[in-house]
């Protein structure tokens, strides 16, 4: 295997890591850690992490594994989660490409709008495969504290993931950390 | 062209990605919880139970703190209120024992005891719900205790809630404040049945399908039906009637019931090892 592969399954090695790490602060921390009774979906958080940093494939298939495991810890039917988080690790992802350079609170930001938009999807797609219950105005809220906080914890999650991601072959400075994983 | 087969590729993992999660939907829905995907819930379960647990202890005086921390104004307000309700209570101890006695004497006299018969299993609650959408614990209980999907769990104090997962040593309980969970009651007064529902981020339960004749006041006990197909054994108490709001246009109540088990407490609870028929409660 030449560096470049080396290189690849180092950083794939590193995200599974996030992956359980992330499922045994969603499952055993965040519980506990409740703003107005609603927890942080730190799983989310880390897809959009992976996908601003690596691009919409990365970005994809981590969400699906990050809402694969949680989903195994909920009552809500196995795959609603990863159906969600493969689409916002997708589209953060292509977003990603158009921007050119980002402020320090960007990440926060974009957490934020990332949150909204999971968990409106996620009530959606409940609704549609017979979890009714999610739908209403408490959902509503619960949706838009989990994005405050998704938001809050993202300036923490990011250096995390772009430490996993970080490529330590030797290249020249001028090149990018580029696309993919 | 390099490009463009790129992102081509992209799309076509993305959508294959998109296509097994609404596969999984599907066979866990028709599952109803069990089958293939049950297994696969249950052994994923049971593998990162031990790294929970060890994480839950490493990290649970942070939680002790932060939960102080986040709740400071409720505890309070709930200090004020005990501190008042303390004083009353005082007052009616002399004429409680009075009254304990007579209920002691009556319950053996028509053998009415909580869940008479029925064997249970004591658990321990080790861990709150991980995601924001629905109420649920999890206990050290699990198969090997002989604990199964459906079976009622209750604390001293009444009803919590059904068994709706369980892994070799540990389950999942459906609360009965979950927006998802319906159970079958009677109010211990009028004798008339109805259905309590939980409620999306709130303690109260809606209590729906009351009969239009039927006079509930507050503080009326709810107790399980005990119906035909009922998911819970007859008579287990479940709460007391909030608030009753009657529309002056047709004879509909709007009826809210508090659990008589605080949720948001519970540490210890009792799993009545009962199958019931049905899947209604």
């Amino acid at each position: 295997m030449d560096w470049n592969g080396v290189s690849r399954v180092i950083r794939i090695i590193r995200l599974a890591l996030i992956l359980v790490a992330v499922v045994l602060l969603q499952t055993a921390v965040f519980p506990h850690a409740r703003i107005f009774g609603v927890a942080p979906e730190i799983g989310l958080v880390a897809t959009v992490a992976v996908a601003f940093i690596a691009g919409p494939a990365a970005g994809s298939v981590f969400g699906f594994a990050a809402g694969f495991s949680l989903d195994l810890f909920l009552q809500t039917p196995l795959g609603m989660s990863s159906f969600v988080w493969t689409i916002v690790g997708y589209a953060v992802g292509v977003l990603q490409g158009a921007v050119l350079r980002s402020a320090w609170w960007f990440a926060s930001a974009l957490t934020f709008v990332a949150g909204l938009v999971g968990g409106t999807l996620f009530i959606i797609l409940g609704a549609i495969v017979g979890q009714g219950q999610l739908w209403g105005w408490s959902s509503a809220r619960t949706v838009l504290i989990a994005a405050c906080y998704d938001a809050l914890i993202a300036p923490l999650v990011f250096p995390v993931v772009r430490f996993a991601l970080s490529d330590e072959r030797p290249r020249p400075a001028s090149l990018s950390s580029g696309q993919g994983w | 062209m390099v490009a463009y087969r790129k992102g081509g590729r992209r799309r076509v993992v993305v959508i294959l990605l998109l296509i097994t999660s609404l596969a999984l939907i599907t066979l866990d829905s028709r599952g109803g919880g069990g089958g293939l995907v049950g297994s696969i819930r249950s052994i994923s379960r049971d593998a990162l139970s031990p790294a929970q647990n060890a994480v839950e202890d490493i990290t649970k005086p942070v939680s002790e703190w932060w939960s102080g921390t986040t709740s400071a104004g409720r505890i309070e307000r709930e200090n004020k209120r005990l501190k008042r309700e303390l004083g009353i209570a005082r007052g009616r101890v002399a004429a409680g024992r009075t009254a304990r006695r007579e209920n002691r004497l009556l319950r053996e006299n028509q053998s009415l005891t909580f869940a008479p018969g029925i064997p249970s299993v004591a658990a321990e609650v080790i861990a709150a719900s991980p995601g924001n959408f629905e109420d649920t614990i999890a206990i050290n209980r699990g198969a090997k205790d002989g604990v199964a999907i459906g079976m009622p769990v209750v604390s001293g104090e009444g009803v919590i809630g059904r068994i709706s997962g369980v892994a070799s040593s540990r389950s999942t309980i459906r609360l009965i404040t979950d927006p998802d969970s319906g159970i079958g009651v009677r109010f211990s007064i009028t004798n008339t049945f109805a259905v309590a529902q939980g409620r999306s981020g709130s303690n109260l339960m809606r209590v729906d399908f009351v009969a239009p004749d039927t006079t509930v006041k507050k503080g009326e006990l709810i107790v399980t039906s005990g119906l035909q197909n009922a998911a819970y054994p007859s008579g287990l108490p479940v709460g007391k009637v909030a608030s009753v709001n009657r529309l002056a246009v047709n004879l509909d109540q709007t009826i809210y019931a508090v659990p008589l088990v605080d949720m948001r407490q519970i540490e210890f609870v009792r799993v009545l090892l009962w199958t019931g028929t049905g899947s209604a409660g």
